[in-house]
């Protein structure tokens, strides 16, 4: 398939929606599928397959996430020429409600007597199911499971990974082409050298979502300068932070723009062949990549003379078998060759020694997905959103004591207390906000008085924290943090690999020590010790895993001491739950 | 005569500078910090590096200060760059590697009194330097096995501290991978496939590990308890087995060897040896070595050495299945044994002429040996009827 | 070998032929581990699945016997292909054009129909090896080709056309160029501790210490002038399986045997039995009652290695000094005492005058000294240069530093001379009678005939016991279960061990090891056809058979092969 053929696909697709009276989407996400998702998708189904008729044609569209994972399973209804309207929490029998508020059934062949709406149709009962329809039609449940799009948990979002999010099918090529999917790819082949693509991600200031934040322009045109015969391009979905799932989110709502993004990616260097590296713990985020590589191959956008260009590109997807410290690129590498995930020893750099020793271009998922985007809009409008120093947005899993917890899409520089209140909504119940734990466990706890800071690289850093892949705990004040502390460093305990002895056994001696505190044995002296051997660890250790383990402890020590205090001047105190 | 193109090795030498401890060091590009230093004389404590094996850089014993670098970083997976200033001592580095050393105590006891490695043992040796007497934390024992299910050596993992260097030299230099890293953090230790019995893997039982192995978790079998390192007389010789000429060193005790180990000077193999070479040394203070000269008994019994006559057994020596040697032969003293043989000697010459006598030399002896033997039979005897095993 | 062990590492391509290496030269296969590690190519031809077939890229299995139409094929497509190294053939060989003629009847197809290598395979093996082709990473050296090394051992040299097969592999290396530079050559890896020394120093037929012919006149009374006689026996002797038959002939009378087990190593134990037995005088000088010892009138005890002085010459002519480390038992004595004891006392039962420092030295320097007189190759060795690294021969004066890599520049013949070679089949083939192939070798754990190794407990340990290795369909063919008894058959005679059913030999091919007496495979090879040059017997290929003890089943007639 060429690049005419590409957009014919597109435009026919486009065409095809725009007919359509009415569409359904449905949120098919793991933590909607967990909240139920997969009967009101079918519910939505034969609901609409009851209702449509040949004047008025709808369709069910199961999606990826949108955004609002507490209120889970969410549905949004999109009618012609209406402003869309979105639901929560919605079960089989809402779902017929949805359907029938939006695409009413005209006539019901037959009556039905009975209250209960029929949820176990087979298409044999189809006039028995309409007649149910029609019934669902007249009630007013639904409303107070309506959620207000005007909400600030949405407007105050930027969404430029996830704005197809939620919005097309993820298992259909077509619908991603029509959302204006591998134009970018198509204008990097068509348009640009690979030099000029490495510039104009350099030029976006767009950097590393994995936590660390480097330059990605400037890691891809290491790997562009590296003289090889073989070059590979791994994207990093193994996301293991606790409560983090940013990565699984747009790999299970978007595939293609992953694909999209790496396939650029691999122009830009000089690569032809590929890794998608996803944990073993995300089935759905594995099936979906797996059916967009199929597809993007059946239309010629991936393998061989792609879109009939001279540029090859394959892909696979490699799975993880359940280690964090595979996050961490040269574990990842060894494990995708086959071997222990282990970190080795860095440089060489895998832009200059990498899988197999080829010069190997690392990115992770959101900034693979972050790619396509600038490409399509230009480095300048990419920089335009965020700081100086940390451009674009960020995704972030929002999790812990809020009202609303899910993932979001900000622009780099927002507030903590923005991020909390508005999007967040607040706590919930009479509780106070305590910290902002952004990193998992690699990242480090933000008290009350920094809510003002701005969300950027260089800020959390200063702070004490991370950046991170993109969760981000909330704590209220019935958390004490040395418990929480002591969670995070367990976390590391169970995810070091043994290699390197800080990490190994200084992460074991820190969480005995803390051990020894929370259960009131602790001395004056053990926080002194506690505070050198996190530095040690930190300083000394051979990975990133190493060293930002103790991160968790050494900030809830820089910010509430007292805490710490407490457990080893009176240990009761602490436990009744005194702040 | 000009050689072609192909034909000639023109490697340039390229030179990078850089000072190490106010010493200036020239190296080749590539090198590592580490490998500049040793090479100039330099100590730097490290456990998991080993010259002949990859860098893992998981010990961090290694950390140096390099100029315009915010942490010490390790020096032996660092490369050298022309104009970089290393420190590999002061007092920063000191209490870092006092306090590494401290955590790895934390997981190591300090058996030091009873342990067979001590004196050899690198950790003892670093804890010595650093005078890291016990350790400042909670000690907690993470790896309790002990398998001596073989007879070359014996795995106590008690001791082990997860360098890798065996994991390495079973996987780079031997080709073998019999063993790797096994779970996770505290837990991880190493293993065999699901920690089956040695005999079971794909170990060639080498000793390679051994060789590398810095502190007591691999053992010979053959030495465990029956001396201290420093008590133990050490003799370098060649190895007798196959062709590659493997130079070795055996430690003794009283006269009784207790273990062989290859050194890093070996011109051919350096630290590397073979099962046959690490453990096949048994057989010199074997029961069944011939001890005196022997004549057999019916030769014996013609020379009136004997009172019973006694004739060669038909049946094939190789049919036996316990042969003894007294059965068949009875000892005399050299000068009884050489004179036979001279006067045989002599006498078939006489009677049938020099190419009537065959000598097989031997592949196992020595030049002088063999030099001698074949003067023997060329200039003593006169005949070329001279070979050996060679072609066997 | 032309080259050292230390330069195999940064080889781009290494071809082994005919060496188990990781059993025989487990060293010598570490240094062949880190070449692949480093991302070396790695070619193995061998009938058997050996164990460095693992880290193999290409693994070509030729039916015994048959390597040599595939060597011949390589050159031929290497021809065809232009890969030859034309600017070396033109400098440093002669006899390329009547060569070049030789080879164009062995194309890879005829060789592909031969060996069973697909031609394919063969193609891929000559275009590695030819340029030096890496699998990855970068070369060590510079230069349009790669650096390509040969490993070979007895799976060449033991075959009754050996000579041919040898100057076929280094027809190979030449053709290409890839010899005389670091990681090239032919590199034959020898068997034992002080092989290369004993011939080094003319324990040989038909040469005098140094490779001296015995039939060159001027050297052999320039030697004779060294020991004191106006000249010395210039007639080529008879070697270990001649002596055998002149034996049984009654034309050998004596036999002094100095630290060899010929009941165990030497082709058709039955035969070499029956002559041992004919003697007037065998003398066994050994460390341990061999079973050859069992035979003999008078048994010398020896020192071993282990307890003595001298020095030993390695595989990449590496002369090194050993040195005690045990005392020798009871009276033991090293065989240069006991070999100056008999030649002295020899010479005055002969009526000889001679001084008696021909014969007695006070130590093996002194003895070391005189060898380096008449050995050019050692001239300017002696004890105390040995100290440390050793000296590699050829060393000629005091202050010549050795040779690493030989035929640097100029062969030490000038030109290097192309050999035409035709192929030539094993000389005992399996027929209805005995349908299969036995090839002998070693196993790791153990050492020639197993009078050492048999002897150590941790080596024993692990294989106490012998094993025929038999392909399952063969193994199938008479019901013969693994571990289970079989007996094996030739012409020669038979041996029972046990089966070890595995796909690491061909169909057709059986392998058994000779180090156990228990199951003596030399009962079963033949001594009729030796190399008529090296006079090496074919340990790797004659004809046997297989039968099940239990249901008396024998191996049936092979199916003809379409």
């Amino acid at each position: 398939m060429n690049f005419e053929a590409l957009e014919v696909v597109g435009t026919k697709e486009r065409d095809r929606q725009a007919k359509l009276q009415g569409r359904i989407f449905c949120c098919t996400s793991t933590a909607c599928m967990s909240a139920g998702a997969g009967q009101v998708h079918t519910m939505l189904d034969q609901a609409v397959a009851v209702s449509q008729s040949d004047e008025f044609e709808t369709e069910v569209v199961k999606t990826g996430c949108m955004g609002l994972c507490s209120h889970g399973p969410v549905v949004r209804a999109e009618e012609k020429d209406k402003a869309a309207a979105l639901y929560g929490n919605v079960n089989p029998e809402l779902a017929q409600q949805i359907v029938s508020r939006h695409f009413p059934v005209e006539e019901a062949l037959e009556e039905i007597d009975s209250d209960e709406p029929d949820q176990s149709v087979t298409p044999h009962d189809i006039p028995h199911f309409r007649a149910s329809l029609r019934k669902a039609q007249a009630k007013t449940e639904l409303d107070k499971n309506i959620i207000s799009l005007e909400d600030p948990f949405f407007t105050k979002q930027v969404r430029v990974v996830l704005s197809d999010t939620g919005r097309i099918d993820p298992d259909r090529l077509e619908d991603y082409l029509a959302h204006g999917g591998y134009q970018g790819l198509a204008k990097v082949l068509e348009t640009m050298t690979p030099e000029e693509v490495c510039t104009e991600i350099l030029e976006s200031g767009l950097r590393g979502r994995g936590g660390a934040g480097f330059p990605s322009g400037i890691k891809w045109n290491f790997v562009r300068q590296e003289e090889a015969e073989q070059k590979f391009v791994i994207v990093n979905g193994d996301e293991g932070d606790p409560g983090a799932y940013m990565d699984r989110t747009i790999m299970e709502a978007d595939p293609h723009r992953v694909l999209e993004g790496m396939m650029i990616c691999a122009y830009a260097v000089g690569a032809d062949y590929g890794y998608l590296y996803i944990r073993g713990e995300y089935p759905m985020a594995i099936e979906r990549i797996r059916n967009a590589i199929r597809a993007a191959r059946r239309h010629g956008v991936l393998g061989n003379k792609v879109l009939g260009t001279d540029f090859s590109f394959k892909a696979d997807v490699r799975i993880g078998a359940g280690a964090f410290v595979c996050g961490e690129e040269t574990a990842l590498i060894h494990s995708v060759e086959g071997k222990r995930g282990m970190p080795r020893i860095r440089p060489p750099y895998p832009s200059k020694s990498g899988l197999w020793s080829a010069p190997t271009v690392i990115n992770n998922v959101e900034t693979m997905a972050n790619v396509p985007s600038i490409i399509q809009n230009g480095a300048t409008w990419y920089a335009d959103i965020g700081t100086e120093k940390s451009k674009g947005t960020k995704v972030f899993a929002l999790t812990g004591h809020l009202r609303n917890t899910g993932l979001i899409e900000v622009p780099m520089g927002i507030t903590l207390r923005e991020i909390v209140y508005d999007i967040g909504g607040g706590i919930p119940g009479d509780k106070e906000f305590k910290a902002a734990q952004t990193g998992g466990p690699s990242g480090g706890c933000i008290p009350a008085e920094y809510l003002d800071t701005p969300v950027d690289y260089e800020s959390l850093t200063e702070l004490g924290s991370i950046m991170g892949s993109g969760g981000l705990v909330i704590i209220d004040d019935s958390t004490t943090m040395p418990d929480f502390a002591k969670f995070f460093m367990d976390f590391c305990v169970d995810e070091s690999c043994g290699k390197c002895l800080p990490c190994r056994v200084g992460t074991v001696q820190i969480s005995k020590l803390l051990d020894k505190l929370i259960s009131g044995e602790g001395q004056p002296e053990d926080l002194d010790k506690l505070d050198e051997l996190c530095q040690m660890v930190q300083t000394t250790s051979l990975c990133g895993l190493g060293q930002s383990a103790p991160n968790p402890v050494l900030s809830t020590l820089k910010y509430f001491r007292e805490e710490y205090d407490t457990l080893v001047q009176s240990p009761e105190t602490v436990e009744a739950g005194v702040k | 005569m000009t050689l072609t193109q192909s034909n000639t090795i023109e490697q340039k030498e390229v030179f990078l500078e850089l000072t190490i401890d106010g010493q200036t060091v020239q190296t080749r590009p590539g090198s590592t910090v580490m490998e500049a230093a040793l090479a100039n004389n330099i100590d730097i404590p490290r456990l998991c590096y080993h010259p002949e094996l990859s860098v893992s850089g998981g010990c961090r014993l290694c950390v140096v200060n390099v100029e315009g670098y915010p942490n010490p970083t390790p020096s032996c997976g660092l490369a050298c760059e022309d104009g970089m200033s290393i420190q590999t001592q002061n007092e920063e580095l000191f209490q870092t590697r006092r306090e590494i050393i401290d955590l790895f105590v934390a997981e190591h006891p300090l058996d030091c009194v009873t342990c067979d490695k001590a004196g050899s043992c690198q950790l003892q040796k670093y804890a010595y330097e650093h005078n890291i007497k016990e350790t400042s934390h909670a000690f907690e024992l993470p790896r309790t096995l002990y398998q001596d299910d073989n007879p070359f050596f014996v795995r106590d993992h008690q001791y082990c501290i997860l360098c890798g260097r065996c994991v390495r030299v079973c996987d780079e230099v031997v080709g073998a991978h019999a063993i790797d890293f096994a779970g996770r953090g505290f837990e991880c230790h190493i293993a065999t496939p699901f920690d089956g019995p040695m005999k079971d893997s794909a170990c060639v039982f080498c000793g390679n590990c051994v060789q590398v192995c810095p502190t007591a978790a691999l053992n010979p079998v053959s030495r465990m308890g029956k001396g201290r390192e420093w008590e133990l007389e050490r003799i370098k010789t060649i190895c007798g087995y196959c062709g590659v000429g493997c130079q070795l060193e055996y430690a003794l005790k009283d006269g009784e060897i207790l273990y062989a180990q290859a050194t890093s000077d070996g011109p051919v193999n350096g630290e590397m040896l073979c099962t046959k070479g690490r453990y096949g040394w048994d057989f010199a203070t074997d029961p069944q070595r011939l001890t005196s000269p022997m004549l057999r008994r019916d030769v014996a019994y013609e020379m009136g050495l004997t009172k019973e006559d006694w004739t060669l057994p038909e049946e094939s020596p190789l049919k036996v299945r316990k042969p003894n040697i007294e059965d068949s032969f009875v000892p005399v003293d050299w000068d009884t044994a050489l004179d036979l043989v001279a006067d045989k000697l002599a006498d078939t010459v006489k009677e049938y002429g020099p190419d009537s006598v065959m000598g097989l030399a031997s592949a196992r002896c020595t030049n002088e040996e063999n030099y001698l033997f074949q003067k023997l039979f060329r200039l003593g005897i006169g005949t070329n009827n001279l070979d050996h095993c060679a072609r066997l | 070998m032309t080259n050292s062990i230390a330069e195999i590492r940064d080889a781009d391509c290494i071809f082994i032929t005919g060496s188990n290496t990781a059993e025989a030269h487990p060293v010598i296969s570490y240094e062949v581990i880190r070449a692949v590690k480093r991302g070396a190519n790695l070619i193995v031809l061998d009938p058997r699945r050996v164990p460095m077939v693992e880290h193999a890229t290409l693994f070509l299995q030729a039916k015994p016997g048959t390597d040599i139409y595939v060597f011949l094929a390589m050159m031929h497509v290497m021809l065809r292909e232009g890969w030859a190294n034309e600017a070396f053939i033109a400098e440093r060989t002669e006899g390329f054009d009547e060569f070049k003629g030789t080879l164009e009847e062995y194309t890879p197809e005829r060789a592909s129909l031969m060996s069973g290598v697909p031609v394919k395979q063969i193609e891929a093996a000559a275009r590695i090896y030819a340029n030096g082709e890496r699998a990855e990473g970068k070369s060590a050296y510079i230069g349009s080709r790669g650096h390509s090394a040969i490993l070979y051992a007895m799976g060449i040299t033991q075959r009754s056309n050996g000579t041919d097969m040898v100057m076929t592999l280094a027809n190979l290396a030449m053709l290409c160029g890839q010899v005389g530079k670091p990681s090239t050559g032919v590199n034959p890896l020898r068997g034992q501790s002080n092989v290369q020394g004993a011939c080094d120093t003319g324990c040989l037929i038909n040469v005098y210490p140094g490779y001296q012919k015995v039939t060159d006149d001027e050297k052999r009374k320039a030697i004779a002038q060294t020991w004191g006689v106006d000249d010395l026996p210039g007639e080529v002797g008879l070697s270990i399986v001649e002596a055998m038959q002149a034996t049984a002939e009654g034309k050998v009378r004596a036999t002094y045997v100095m630290g060899e087990n010929p009941m165990m190593s030497d082709p058709n134990t039955s035969h070499v039995e029956e002559s041992l037995r004919k003697l007037d005088l065998l003398v066994v000088q050994d460390i341990f009652p061999s079973e050859t010892a069992f035979l003999a009138h008078v048994i010398l005890p020896a020192a071993a290695s282990l307890e003595k002085d001298g020095t030993f010459t390695n595989t990449e002519r590496r002369v090194q000094h050993i040195k005690p480390v045990l005392q020798a038992p009871g009276e033991a004595k090293p065989d240069w005492w006991i070999t100056g004891e008999i030649a002295d006392r020899l010479d005055k039962k002969l009526g000889v005058e001679r001084e008696t420092e021909q014969w007695l030295f006070p130590s093996t320097e002194a003895i070391f000294d005189e060898l380096t007189k008449v050995t050019p190759i050692y001239a300017g060795m002696n004890h105390a240069r040995l100290v440390g690294e050793g000296l590699r021969w050829p060393c000629t004066d005091e202050e010549h530093p050795g040779t690493p890599i030989l035929h640097v520049g100029k062969f030490s013949r000038g030109l290097g001379k192309f050999s035409p070679v035709t192929a030539n089949d094993p000389a005992e083939q399996p027929d209805d009678e005995y349908p299969l192939i036995l090839s002998t070798g070693r196993v790791l754990y153990h050492y020639h005939s197993g009078t050492m190794t048999r002897r150590s407990g941790p080596l024993d340990w692990v294989q106490p016991r012998g094993y025929v290795e038999i392909h399952p369909e063969d193994a199938a063919a008479i019901d013969v279960l693994d571990e289970r008894a079989v007996t094996i058959e030739s012409r020669r005679g038979s041996v029972r061990t046990r089966a070890k059913i595995s796909e690491n030999v061909p169909q057709g091919t059986i392998f058994l090891a000779f180090h156990w007496r228990e199951a003596p495979a030399n009962m079963l090879t033949q001594d009729f056809a030796l190399d008529p040059v090296s006079k090496i017997p074919e340990y790797k290929v004659c004809a046997v058979r297989l039968e099940n003890p239990r249901t008396k089943q024998r191996s049936p007639k092979p199916v003809m092969e379409m």
